[in-house]
C-alpha cells in the first residue's frame, strides 16, 4: 500500500498528543486502534488534562508523515477523542517532559555521582549505605543522556513515566526539544520543512 | 415507584422511533423481555440465532436507512452478533445492539455467560458502551443512536447489566456530554469543489465512480443530475449498485475484480475520476499501481479517512456526498449552459466497450446461473429488494441483475460474511411488508444460516428464496480452478439436504427446477406465492463468474471466460484488446 506513495520521506518518531473524554475503556480504545491497524506504540502516559472529564494520552509511535496522517484521522474518528496534535518529536514545537526514578548501587564514588545528578538537575529522593534513589526531569533524549552517564555508578532499576507533552503555539519559546537554550534567531531547519500541525477542533 | 431500566430502555427505543427489534432471550435479559410485553409499540421478532438477529436488523437499516435495532443475551448470545457487527461496520450500516451483562457486582469474576463483549468489539463497532450505572442508561442509549447514525454510519453496541435491567433507574439521567461535539463536515471546502469543477470541466474523458455513501447520504438524484448534465459515465462499486439506473445509457455497471468489462476498461482509460462515497478498497481497485493510470482523482468522501486510504486523491473533498454534489452542480450551472468539451470521443469508445460480449455459456443442457438471475431481473423489473449471500452467485447478482433503486441491494460486501442474505432478507421484508424480497444465495451459503427457515414460517414473512445450487463452495472453486490448476480442496459439498423438503419441513412451498426451459416458469409460479417460498436451481457447477480480475494484475486485465467449460487456460486478456 505504501508504494503507491511516491515518498522518499523516512520514517520518524513523532509524538501524538490525545485530548479525550474521560470515561472507562477510552485508553483500551485509543490502544486498540494503534494495535488493530499495525502501528507501533514505542512510550504512552495518560492522566487528568485541563478539568476532571478531560484526560490527555500522549504516546510516540514511529511512522513518515502519510502514515501520521492516517493515523491522526482515525483517532480523529474514535468517538471519545476530543482532538488530536502531533508532530516530529524533533519539531522545536513538541514541548515534551519525561520523568526518570533511578535507583544506584553507588558504590564509593558518591560524590562524583552527586556531581553528574547536579549537572543534570537531578534530586535524591532517598539515600541509605549502598543505596541512592534519583529522580529527573526532562526531555526524552535528555534523560537517555543522564543514564548513560550514570551506567559506571551500578544502576539497579530504571522507571520512567513515558512523555508528557504540550504542542506549543506558533511562537516560539527559547527551548528546543532537547531542552537546550538555542542561540535566539537560529530557525531549527527540520522545523521550517515539517510544519506542524495542531488541530484540536474544539467544536 | 422509580422505573427500571428495563423500562427506561423501552421508553426510549420508543422515543428513538423504533418500531421493531430482532432478538433472542436469555438469563441476563429476562427482566427486558419480561416489560417487552407491556410494550406492544414495539415489535419482537424472534430469530433462531442471535447472528440473524444483527443481520436482520443490518437488512432492516439498508433497506430504509434508519438504525436496526437488535437484542441478545450475555455470553454466548452477545459473541454470536460478533460477525453481524463486523459486517455492519465494514459497509457502514447503522445499527445499535443491546446485550444483557451479568450483574454489575459479578462483573470481571468470571461468571455464569459471561464475557468482556465490549473489549471483544472494540474494534468492530463504531463505538459501544458498558452501562455502569443506572443513571447513565438514557443519555447512552441515546448517544448511541446519535453515534450509529452520525456522520459515516456505523453500529453500536450497548451492554447493560442485568441488575440496571431489573432494578430501579433514577428519571431524567442527564444525557451525556460529548453527543453534539463531532458534527460531521458535510459541505466540501468551497475551493476544492472549484477545483474539482474546473477538472470536470477539462477532462475530455471524465467518469464517476459511484460508492455506497451516494445511497447513505441520498444522493442519488445528485448524481443523476451531474452525470446527465455533463454526459459523464457512471461506474459503480459493488456496494453502489442501486445509486445509478442500471440501463441508463451512461450506466456502465459494477468496478472491480469482478467488474463488468466496459466498467473496467472505463477506468482504466478515464482522465478524470470522481469518486463519490467509497473507501476503493482491493476489490474494486485491484492493482493499486494500475488503478486509474491516466486519471486525475477527485475523492468526495465524508469520512476523511477513506480518503488516500489506498488511492491517493489529487482533489479531496470530504463532505455529504449529496451536498458536495450540489455544490458542484451549482457550480457549473455558474459557468453557464454547455461549459463541456465535446467528449462524443470517448463516449463512442464506452459504446464500444460496452457492446463487446463476453463469451457465452455453451448451452450443455444445464441451467446457467446468470440467465436464473437475468429472469429474475426482468419478472421484476428490477425493482426488488435483493438480499445476497456470499459468493458466485453475489457477483453474478451484481452483474446481471439490474438494480433501478437505492436500498434495493444487501449484501456482505466489505466482510464478505456467508450467511448474511436469509436474515437481512428477513429485516428488509419486516421494515417493508408490501416489497418483493428475494433472498439469492449458493448452496453453501444457504446453509450457514438456514434456521432462519424457522423465522420465516413464524411470521409469515414472504421472503422469496433463490438458491443457485451448484453442489461446491463455487467461488473458492472457481479460485482453485483457475489459480490453483483444479486442485479441489474441500469445495465439494456432498451430503446435502433436499432444500425443497427441507423448505417443506417448515412449512414453507418449495420448487425446483432442473433444466433450462424451467426457469422462468418456476421464477413466475414461486414470485407468485404469496407467503415465504424456496425455489431451488440445480446450476451447471462449470459455470465461473467472469470478467475477472486475477489477483495482482490490473482492472484491464481481464480474464473474460472461455466458451467451453474445462478450458480455463484458453481465456483471453482483455488487456491486450
Amino acid at each position: 500500500m505504501e508504494a503507491i506513495y511516491e515518498n522518499p520521506e523516512k520514517p520518524r518518531p513523532h509524538l501524538v498528543s490525545i485530548l479525550v473524554e474521560n470515561r472507562p475503556g477510552v485508553l483500551a480504545r485509543v490502544a486498540a486502534l494503534f494495535s488493530a491497524r499495525g502501528y507501533n506504540i514505542e512510550g504512552l502516559t495518560a492522566a487528568h488534562a485541563e478539568g476532571s472529564e478531560r484526560s490527555r494520552i500522549t504516546c510516540i509511535t514511529t511512522g513518515d508523515s502519510q502514515t501520521m496522517e492516517r493515523i491522526v484521522k482515525q483517532l480523529r474518528n474514535l468517538v471519545d477523542v476530543i482532538g488530536v496534535s502531533h508532530g516530529p518529536l524533533e519539531s522545536s514545537r513538541i514541548l515534551g517532559r519525561e520523568m526518570l526514578l533511578v535507583r544506584l548501587a553507588a558504590q564509593g564514588q558518591m560524590r562524583e555521582l552527586l556531581e553528574v545528578a547536579r549537572k543534570f538537575e537531578a534530586r535524591v529522593i532517598s539515600r541509605s549505605p549502598g543505596r541512592i534513589l534519583l529522580e529527573a526531569t526532562g526531555p526524552g533524549p535528555r534523560l537517555a543522556s543522564f543514564l548513560k552517564a550514570l551506567e559506571p555508578y551500578g544502576v539497579e532499576e530504571v522507571a520512567r513515566s513515558g512523555p508528557v507533552v504540550l504542542v506549543g503555539h506558533r511562537k516560539r519559546t527559547g527551548r528546543g526539544s532537547d531542552g537546550r537554550k538555542r542561540p535566539s534567531g537560529s530557525r531549527g531547519g527540520a522545523t521550517k520543512r515539517t510544519p506542524l500541525t495542531r488541530r484540536e477542533r474544539k467544536e | 415507584m422509580a422505573r427500571t431500566g428495563s423500562e427506561v430502555l423501552l421508553e426510549a427505543l420508543v422515543q428513538q422511533g423504533v418500531d421493531v427489534i430482532f432478538g433472542y432471550p436469555g438469563g441476563s435479559v429476562i427482566h427486558l423481555y419480561d416489560q417487552l410485553l407491556r410494550f406492544p409499540r414495539i415489535r419482537h421478532i424472534l430469530v433462531r440465532h442471535e447472528q440473524a438477529a444483527v443481520h436482520a436488523a443490518d437488512g432492516y437499516a439498508r433497506a430504509t436507512g434508519r438504525p436496526g435495532v437488535c437484542l441478545a443475551t450475555s455470553g454466548p448470545g452477545a459473541t454470536n452478533l460478533v460477525t453481524g457487527l463486523a459486517a455492519a461496520h465494514a459497509d457502514s450500516v447503522p445499527l445499535v445492539a443491546f446485550t444483557g451483562q451479568v450483574a454489575t457486582a459479578q462483573l470481571g469474576r468470571d461468571a455464569f455467560q459471561e464475557v468482556d463483549i465490549v473489549g471483544i468489539t472494540r474494534t468492530c463497532t463504531k463505538h459501544n458502551y458498558l452501562v455502569r450505572n443506572p443513571g447513565e442508561l438514557a443519555g447512552i442509549i441515546e448517544e448511541a443512536f446519535e453515534v450509529a447514525g452520525r456522520g459515516r454510519p456505523g453500529p453500536v453496541l450497548v451492554d447493560i447489566p442485568r441488575d440496571i435491567l431489573s432494578g430501579p433507574c433514577p428519571p431524567g439521567s442527564p444525557a451525556l456530554a460529548s453527543s453534539s461535539r463531532k458534527a460531521p463536515r458535510n459541505l466540501g471546502h468551497p475551493l476544492q469543489v472549484k477545483r474539482a469543477s474546473q477538472a470536470l470541466v477539462e477532462s475530455e474523458r471524465p467518469l464517476i465512480c459511484a460508492g455506497a455513501g451516494v445511497i447513505h447520504a441520498g444522493a442519488h438524484e445528485e448524481l443523476l443530475s451531474l452525470a446527465e448534465a455533463g454526459s459523464i459515465p457512471v461506474v459503480s462499486t459493488f456496494l453502489g449498485l442501486g445509486a445509478f439506473p442500471a440501463g441508463h445509457r451512461l450506466f456502465l455497471g459494477m468496478l472491480g475484480m469482478h467488474g463488468t468489462y466496459e466498467a473496467n476498461m472505463a477506468v482504466s482509460n478515464c482522465d478524470l475520476l470522481l469518486v463519490v462515497g467509497c473507501r476503493l478498497d482491493d476489490r474494486a481497485t485491484a492493482r493499486v499501481e494500475a488503478f486509474a493510470p491516466h486519471a486525475r482523482i477527485v475523492h468526495i468522501d465524508l469520512d476523511p479517512t477513506s480518503i488516500g486510504k489506498t488511492v491517493r486523491a489529487h482533489i479531496p473533498i470530504v463532505g455529504d456526498a449529496g451536498v458536495v454534489l450540489r455544490q458542484i452542480l451549482k457550480e457549473l450551472e455558474v459557468r453557464g449552459t454547455s461549459p463541456f468539451p465535446n467528449r462524443e470521443d470517448w463516449l463512442q469508445r464506452i459504446r464500444k466497450w460496452k457492446e463487446f460480449q463476453l463469451p457465452s455459456p455453451s448451452p450443455n443442457g444445464r441451467i446457467k446461473p446468470q440467465e436464473v438471475i437475468q429472469e429474475l431481473s426482468r419478472l421484476t423489473s428490477g425493482q426488488a429488494i435483493i438480499a445476497t449471500e456470499v459468493g458466485q452467485h453475489q457477483m453474478w447478482t451484481a452483474l446481471h441483475y439490474r438494480f433501478q433503486k437505492p436500498r434495493t441491494l444487501l449484501s456482505s460486501g466489505g466482510l464478505g460474511a456467508m450467511g448474511y442474505g436469509l436474515p437481512a432478507a428477513i429485516g428488509a421484508q419486516v421494515a417493508c411488508p408490501g416489497k418483493t424480497v428475494v433472498d439469492i444465495s449458493g448452496d453453501g451459503s444457504f446453509q450457514m444460516n438456514m434456521q432462519e427457515l424457522g423465522t420465516l414460517a413464524q411470521y409469515g414473512l414472504p421472503v422469496k428464496l433463490v438458491v443457485l445450487n451448484n453442489g461446491s463452495l463455487g467461488m473458492v472453486r472457481q479460485w482453485q480452478s483457475i489459480l490453483f490448476e483444479g486442485r479441489f480442496s474441500q469445495t465439494i459439498l456432498s451430503g446435502q439436504p433436499d432444500l425443497v423438503r427441507l423448505a417443506e419441513a417448515y412449512g414453507i412451498p418449495g420448487l425446483r427446477a432442473t433444466e433450462p426451459q424451467e426457469v422462468a416458469s418456476c421464477l413466475r409460479k414461486g414470485l407468485g406465492i404469496p407467503g415465504p417460498v424456496l425455489m431451488e436451481f440445480q446450476v451447471d457447477p462449470e459455470e465461473q463468474v467472469y470478467p475477472m480480475v486475477p489477483p495482482g494484475k490490473g482492472l484491464s486485465e481481464m480474464l473474460l471466460g472461455s466458451p467451453c467449460p474445462g478450458q480455463e487456460k484458453q481465456m483471453g486478456m482483455a488487456g491486450r484488446r
